[in-house]
């Protein structure tokens, strides 16, 4: 088995979908929710407790200390990955390595120490156009984790 | 010495920066007017028509107050169109002289638009001008202080005689249509720019104390990198001649001088991207050369830098100063989604252009500025 690493990218990729987790997704939400349903036009996204991925046209993509941007290139459109780093590997070889475990393109790639200390993978297959319930929600699960994660300091905070 | 490179770097910095005022996405182009100006070498501009290429040459030559020609040429057109008209006072007494004045070959900048439509008369006539800055014609023979020639055409000519003249200009850039993600600023800038002019902010003076310099240069301590550049080129199958890889060195000194710097260094050795002749093996080039052009550097000549070698310091120079540019015009008061959203782009582009953890100091210095005004805003 090959292992693939990343490296340094000469020239950026264009950001498409914008990462965020825990608390920055919690502060990107309640951003977006500030926008009227006209500006949320063209945002789309799914999410997690703790995750959200937002794509939309890279000058409309959100922007606050901690979001992480993914893009891909032309070789394997579906395939996104951090912006400023590129794989070792072929990326088509990386995309058949993902179609043999099943995973839906697109897909977010994220490698170990750009977001947690692991790597993370998960289709954006399901992205739905951005509502103001599915921001609430995540503004919701958002909190609640940082209760369940931190108890006391959410107690005090909310003081 | 050092100081007045510096100076004489910095007013030039100022003349483009002036010159391109309003003028979106054209700041290479005038770069290397300066850097053809520079290293007393001629600039051949290929792009669609209005695509402001006259306008930028025109401003820049403004802007750094030398004598401007510029012509249209055609099929049909007579060199006394460009070099002056027969003395015919001077005929009768049976010698043949040109009256140069106000016509080339007593200009400082010359700008040629649709170069290769001219005859073989006129072409044969600019070439003495372009590459000895001698104009013979008759019993009139004078030096020309040409310092810069920029040819434009819509497309590199394919007639093999033609291409020999191409040859001639040693810097070469392909100049395309504003991009649709930057139509509002081309609309916003073409109307400002539509009733300013650029005017004198520095002299030719400066023009000769750095091309002075650049002729002084060392290049001892980058011929090994430059040799190696050659090389990968050539692997790649993009050939330059001779010619141009010798006289190349003349544009990496001038571009090192511009930078401020007396000796190149291998962060001035990007211009020669522009020395290959044609678009494909420019393209090619960049990604040949990418390692080696990494390090590429140049405040005065930020955006030629950075089209040529995309580098990180180049990115990092732009984004600092549109974020200085874009403090110091903050709204006092009012709407200011419109200048928030400006500098959300600019942490966009630091977030996913740079890897966090090698963050330039100085874009460190920038994300935290737009980073404690988003916060204190709550944008």
């Amino acid at each position: 088995m090959v292992e693939s690493t990343w490296e340094h990218r000469y020239t950026p990729l264009l950001p498409e979908i914008a990462v965020a987790t825990d608390a920055v997704m919690v502060k990107l939400c309640v951003k977006l929710l500030g926008l009227d349903a006209e500006q949320l036009t063209g945002f789309s996204g799914v999410g997690n407790q703790t995750l959200i991925a937002i794509k939309s046209t890279p000058s409309k993509l959100p922007w606050l200390p901690g979001i992480r941007y993914f893009g891909a290139d032309v070789d394997v459109p579906g395939l996104y990955m951090p912006t400023h780093l590129q794989p070792t590997l072929p990326l088509k070889l990386i995309a058949q390595a993902f179609a043999r475990r099943l995973v839906v393109l697109p897909c977010v790639v994220i490698p170990a120490g750009v977001i947690a200390a692991s790597d993370q993978v998960f289709s954006i297959s399901e992205a739905r156009p951005l509502s103001k319930v599915f921001l609430q929600r995540q503004v919701d699960q958002g909190v609640a984790q940082k209760i369940i994660d931190h108890p006391v300091d959410s107690q005090t905070s909310g003081q | 010495m050092q100081t007045k490179i510096i100076t004489a770097a910095s007013s030039l910095r100022s003349a483009i920066k002036g010159a391109t005022s309003g003028l979106i996405e054209r700041e290479a182009l005038a770069d290397l007017i300066i850097l053809a100006a520079v290293a007393s070498e001629h600039l051949l501009v290929i792009g669609a028509p209005g695509t402001a290429k006259s306008a930028v040459v025109r401003r820049v030559a403004k802007a750094i107050g030398g004598k401007y020609f510029e012509y249209l040429l055609g099929r049909f057109t007579e060199p006394s169109e460009l070099f002056g008209a027969i003395d015919l006072r001077k005929l009768r007494d049976g010698t043949i002289e040109t009256e140069t004045s106000g016509m080339l070959p007593e200009a400082d900048v010359v700008f040629l638009d649709e170069v290769f439509l001219g005859s073989t008369a006129v072409l044969n006539t600019l070439l003495g001008v372009l590459n000895e800055r001698v104009f013979s014609r008759g019993h009139t023979r004078i030096r020309c202080p040409l310092r810069v020639c920029v040819g434009a055409s819509n497309a590199y000519p394919e007639d093999e005689s033609l291409a020999a003249f191409a040859d001639r200009f040693l810097i070469h850039t392909f100049v395309e249509p504003v991009p649709d993600s930057l139509l509002e600023e081309l609309l916003k800038g073409g109307w400002a720019a539509s009733s300013e002019s650029a005017i004198p902010v520095c002299s030719l003076s400066d023009l000769d104390i750095l091309t002075n310099a650049a002729k002084r240069a060392n290049l001892d301590a980058v011929r090994n990198a430059l040799s190696q550049c050659i090389r990968l080129l050539r692997k790649a199958g993009i050939e330059l001649s001779d010619r141009r890889i010798v006289k190349s060195q003349m544009i990496i000194a001038a571009a090192a001088v511009l930078a401020g710097r007396e000796n190149p260094s291998e962060a001035d050795l990007w211009p020669l991207i522009y020395v290959i002749a044609t678009e494909t093996g420019q393209q090619s080039g960049r990604e040949v050369l990418k390692d080696i052009l990494d390090v590429s550097d140049n405040l005065t000549l930020n955006a030629a830098t950075e089209d040529a070698s995309f580098s990180p310091v180049a990115r990092a120079n732009r984004i600092v100063e549109h974020a200085d540019n874009l403090f110091d015009s903050k709204p006092e008061n009012g709407n200011r989604q419109s200048w928030n959203l400006q500098l959300e782009s600019l942490g966009r582009e630091i977030d996913s252009g740079f890897d966090p953890q090698k963050l330039p100091e100085k874009l460190q210095s920038v994300r935290q500025r737009i980073t404690t005004h988003i916060e204190n805003n709550g944008c």
